[in-house]
């Protein structure tokens, strides 16, 4: 109980603080979109570009069947990429505001809800984005099952939350993540069925893919797009008790850590 | 109205000092593998306030003295919640403004203008409340064109004339400032010692942090006198100079 009462102790302490998230999401965000004519575009494309161009040529490569696969890749990988994009960064959370957090008295936890707020904010514009050049290309077909998008969206922000202050904790001590991170989450990219569907591996691996908490969260939010389908209840159960507990973990680690971070930075 | 009040009792506070430069997890894994121990000492402690028992009342002008490394800046971070005290306790009352240094609150990659919305968030105001003062501190700056440039191609008296003004726009109940004007120039300390004047008066409480004994003379009611960690000498403000002055510490 006292753990959460620590925690709700963190949220309005981060409440008092809501505009220093607000104004620095939207600063930002205009400095991105401001400082060049193709801004906006350039935002939508960079992150996942990445993703598109491997999914472009695989999907080449192995002429897949599946139908749809264009959509089912690229939804794949945009989710994918603001996954990446968040525990990439995440590194430098803390360590990149050390001038703020031994000068200025902040709650901790503002830095990790600015970047996972402003990378959500830049998904969200992606997504609706390609849903909607989606729709104009008649690739994707509206559905009522849209409306199930804000759940993973919004578990991914808590499952992301967490993950950013275990990580961002973790690399005030172990400096080289940053440099051991971007290698991991290229290998999640192909561990995660993204280019390719879970039916089209053996079944003696699958519960090494069933344990992947990513994977819940990308079909939960690839389904209602790609099928225009709701996904499965178990899916729905795992993708919320995976996030949860990821943040919950979090938040007691930021609690247990967050005296002790001043000094170690 | 609520009295500003702060009280330290037993307070202490310890910095770890880390000395290891081994600090990634490719070496933390092949010394556990391995089996081996880390060869340099990895931590040492250090111990900045020691045994701290104080209160400060409503009305109290305090200045803080003393020598390099004394622990006075570590006094004001614990105050403002920046540290926590290894041990002992301390009770704060009274809003206090959270940023004791000059540009603490500064994204060098956003514009002043930018920078100060930011940083008046940081100290607790709302949009409509900064709007209100946004171009009287930027007056205030004589910035002109240079308040939409990004502050880190500010000059570092210009960036201290912009961090100044935004931190003595509040009118917190505490206030408390480190090593307030270092970079600015004669001008504008005549100005900024205006502002404090008028800022001073209406603050219950003021703790300021300087070698300019000078300043402090003109500012306090009581002088506090640090020395490795503790509090050697509490007295008037000519007292405290001449023992801080005489060396008193050392006898
Ligand atoms: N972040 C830190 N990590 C480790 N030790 C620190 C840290 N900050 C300060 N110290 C140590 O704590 C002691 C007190 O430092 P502090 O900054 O409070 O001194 P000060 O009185 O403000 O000095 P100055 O007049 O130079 O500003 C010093 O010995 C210093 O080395
Ligand atoms: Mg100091």
């Amino acid at each position: 109980m006292q753990i959460v009462d620590g925690i709700i102790t963190e949220f309005k302490d981060a409440w008092r603080f809501r505009y220093v998230i607000n104004s620095f999401v939207s600063t930002k965000l205009k400095q991105r979109y401001r400082r060049s004519f193709l801004g906006y575009f350039w935002t939508i494309l960079a992150p996942f570009s990445h993703y598109a161009i491997i999914g472009f040529v695989m999907s080449n490569i192995s002429r897949s069947s599946m139908p749809n696969y264009f959509v089912y890749m690229f939804s794949g990988s945009v989710f994918f990429s603001v996954i990446a994009g968040v525990i990439n960064g995440a590194p430098m959370y803390l360590i990149a505001n050390e001038h703020f957090i031994k000068k200025i008295y902040l709650p901790k936890i503002i830095f990790v809800l600015n970047t996972v707020a402003l990378e959500f904010v830049n998904f969200s514009l992606t997504a609706i984005s390609l849903v909607l050049l989606g729709m104009i290309t008649k690739l994707i077909h509206f559905s009522i099952a849209f409306l199930y998008l804000p759940i993973p969206i919004l578990f991914g922000m808590l499952l992301l939350i967490g993950l950013g202050c275990v990580i961002s904790i973790a690399s005030v001590y172990f400096r080289d993540l940053i440099h051991i991170l971007p290698a991991v989450m290229q290998a999640a990219f192909f561990l995660t069925p993204i280019l390719y569907s879970i039916d089209m591996i053996p079944t003696k691996y699958h519960k090494f893919i069933l344990m992947n908490p990513i994977y819940y969260l990308i079909e939960c939010f690839r389904i209602p797009i790609v099928q225009g389908d709701f996904p499965p209840l178990p899916f729905t159960l795992a993708l919320i008790g995976m996030s949860l507990f990821i943040f919950l973990f979090g938040m007691i680690l930021l609690k247990k850590y967050d005296n002790k971070i001043a000094f170690r930075l | 109205m609520k009295e500003a009040f702060i009280k330290f009792e037993n307070v202490n506070l310890t910095y770890d000092l880390y000395l290891d430069k081994t600090n990634n997890l490719k070496e933390y894994v092949i010394n556990k593998l391995t089996n081996r121990r880390p060869v340099s000492k990895v931590m040492e402690k250090v111990a900045a306030l020691k045994n701290i028992n104080i209160e400060f009342r409503h009305g109290d002008r305090i200045g803080i003295i003393g020598r390099n490394g004394a622990g006075k800046s570590t006094m004001l971070k614990v105050i403002s919640g920046i540290y926590k005290p290894s041990s002992g306790k301390l009770t704060v009352s009274g809003n206090i403004q959270p940023l004791i240094e000059i540009g603490a609150g500064f994204d060098p990659e956003f514009t002043g203008r930018e920078n100060i919305y930011l940083n008046g968030y940081m100290l607790g105001f709302t949009k409509e409340q900064i709007r209100l003062k946004e171009n009287e501190i930027i007056e205030f700056t004589e910035l002109g064109e240079f308040i939409d440039v990004p502050v880190k191609y500010y000059s570092s008296g210009m960036a201290v004339r912009l961090a100044f003004t935004i931190a003595t726009s509040i009118e917190p109940e505490i206030l408390a400032f480190d090593e307030m004007l270092a970079a600015g120039d004669i001008e504008f300390i005549q100005k900024a010692k205006l502002r404090m004047d008028s800022l001073i008066t209406k603050a219950k409480m003021l703790i300021i942090v300087s070698h300019d004994l000078g300043m402090i003379k003109s500012l306090c009611t009581k002088v506090l006198v640090f020395h490795q960690g503790q509090i050697c000498f509490i007295g008037t403000p000519d007292e405290a100079i001449e023992f801080y002055v005489n060396r008193g510490y050392d006898k």
